[in-house]
């Protein structure tokens, strides 16, 4: 009986072990699902809802069915706070526009898009070109399968907030007059860190966050990121505005060349 | 005697079974391979906060080697619904460690950049490492990618 002891140990800690393993594997499989889900379609996160939750989804919903078939326009900018790179490889986040037309097809699929990014001088950084199940990226090169997806009115991951015990919302006016709603919410982490951007300031305390949605349309309006100190002063990591949203007939012709430009590209890869 | 031996076998399975597990939940994709007569692993790991990321490359042998490190490495995000990246780290010079076994770097506290219009990124940790002695050259690619949404 002494004998089997120690083989039958040695068993039951590698069927532990393995049973672990496998348990562990399959909750990372099944978020890769959810995640592979969200890829393909999707979906704002289901929470218990606040009142200020509610008050999103309304209002998303609103901006939701403005969405229709067709081509989509809108232009975007990014205006970030940060230091400037000590080390030799750190490439800073600078200040973009971003032109971006996609075609929605009756479904409310995003089909094919063309995403071109400048720097503030008007320069072209990068263009993304979405067609035919792949998109191809010309500062990188490179190509990624993709399914059509679901497009969502645009939310820059506001549902995101919902996790947290502050988020709420607040109805104001716009500089033109105009009523939007203001949502907020801050994000601590456990302890207070040197971020990677600011490799010259205090440990970050807390994050916060501001989005404008118009109240009218549904439709995102700015969002500020701003990074909180320790030693109490503050930056804004990111100020993100859309300028522009509306549906047109079709992409100006120097747009739509990306499309062959892409395939051109294919064939010779 | 034979029982402390007994019970430290019993010991290194146990700690080999639970280490399994760690690897598995540590968000690292590995590459093992070797050069001359070590043994070596080429990996990247990717760690993620509420707020910020953390991107590891690390070579590693189980004999110390000439040269180990990496010849290229690329720290970036993705953003699928507008097919752009914000590239945060980028290196096509190498790094490297002389005359030992192992050599890490870490892009450590990267903030997400929330530019992207439905919240969804990846954030991808790339590129090719470096394992050199007199005689033999090892330079696996080894890419980890893992999805965010924030």
């Amino acid at each position: 009986m002494k004998k089997l002891l120690v083989p039958l140990s040695l068993m039951l800690v590698l069927v532990i072990g393995f049973a672990l393993t496998a348990n562990r594997a399959s909750a990372i499989n099944s978020n890769a699902r959810t995640a592979a889900m969200a890829e393909s379609n999707i979906s704002i996160e289901e929470t218990p809802s606040s009142p200020a939750v509610q008050v999103f989804q309304e209002l998303n919903k609103k901006g939701q069915a403005k969405i229709g078939e067709g081509w989509l326009y809108m232009r975007q900018s990014d205006k970030v706070d940060v230091d400037p790179p000590k080390e030799e490889g750190v490439v800073p986040l600078i200040d973009t526009t971003m032109d971006g037309w996609y075609y929605i097809n009756a479904k409310g699929f995003a089909e094919r898009f063309v995403t071109i990014t400048r720097t503030m001088d008007g320069q072209i950084q990068q263009v993304g070109i979405y067609s035919d199940g792949t998109t191809w990226n010309t500062m990188v090169d490179e190509t990624e399968i993709m399914e059509p997806f679901f497009f969502e009115n645009f939310n820059y991951g506001l549902p995101y907030g919902f996790k947290s015990p502050d988020f709420k919302s607040n109805n104001i006016a716009l500089e033109d007059g105009s009523e939007a709603v203001l949502f907020t919410y801050t994000l601590k982490e456990e302890d207070p860190y040197y971020a990677f951007d600011y490799s010259s300031s205090a440990r970050v305390e807390f994050m916060s966050y501001e989005y404008i949605f118009d109240s009218d349309t549904g439709f995102f309006v700015s969002l500020k990121q701003t990074v909180h100190f320790e030693d109490d002063s503050q930056r804004v990591l990111s100020y993100i505005l859309l300028e522009e949203i509306k549906f047109i007939a079709e992409p100006p012709a120097d747009v739509l060349k990306y499309f062959d430009l892409k395939k051109t590209r294919e064939e010779q890869k | 005697m034979k029982t402390k031996q007994k019970s430290l076998a019993l010991a290194v399975v146990l700690i080999l079974s639970l280490l399994l597990t760690t690897v598995a939940y540590a968000g690292t994709t590995s590459v093992s391979g070797g050069v001359g007569d070590a043994n070596c692993t080429a990996s990247k790991t990717i760690t993620q906060s509420s707020s910020y990321w953390t991107a590891y490359v690390r070579s590693q042998c189980d004999l110390g080697i000439g040269v180990i490190g990496y010849t290229s490495w690329t720290v970036r995000q993705y953003c699928p619904m507008s097919g752009s990246y914000t590239v945060r780290f980028q290196s096509s010079v190498g790094d490297v460690n002389t005359n030992t076994n192992t050599f890490q770097r870490a892009i450590s506290n990267i903030q997400y950049a929330t530019g992207c219009g439905n919240g969804y990124i990846r954030l991808h940790d790339m590129g090719r490492h470096d394992f050199k002695t007199i005689l033999n050259i090892w330079r696996p690619s080894v890419t980890r990618n893992e999805m965010h949404v924030y």
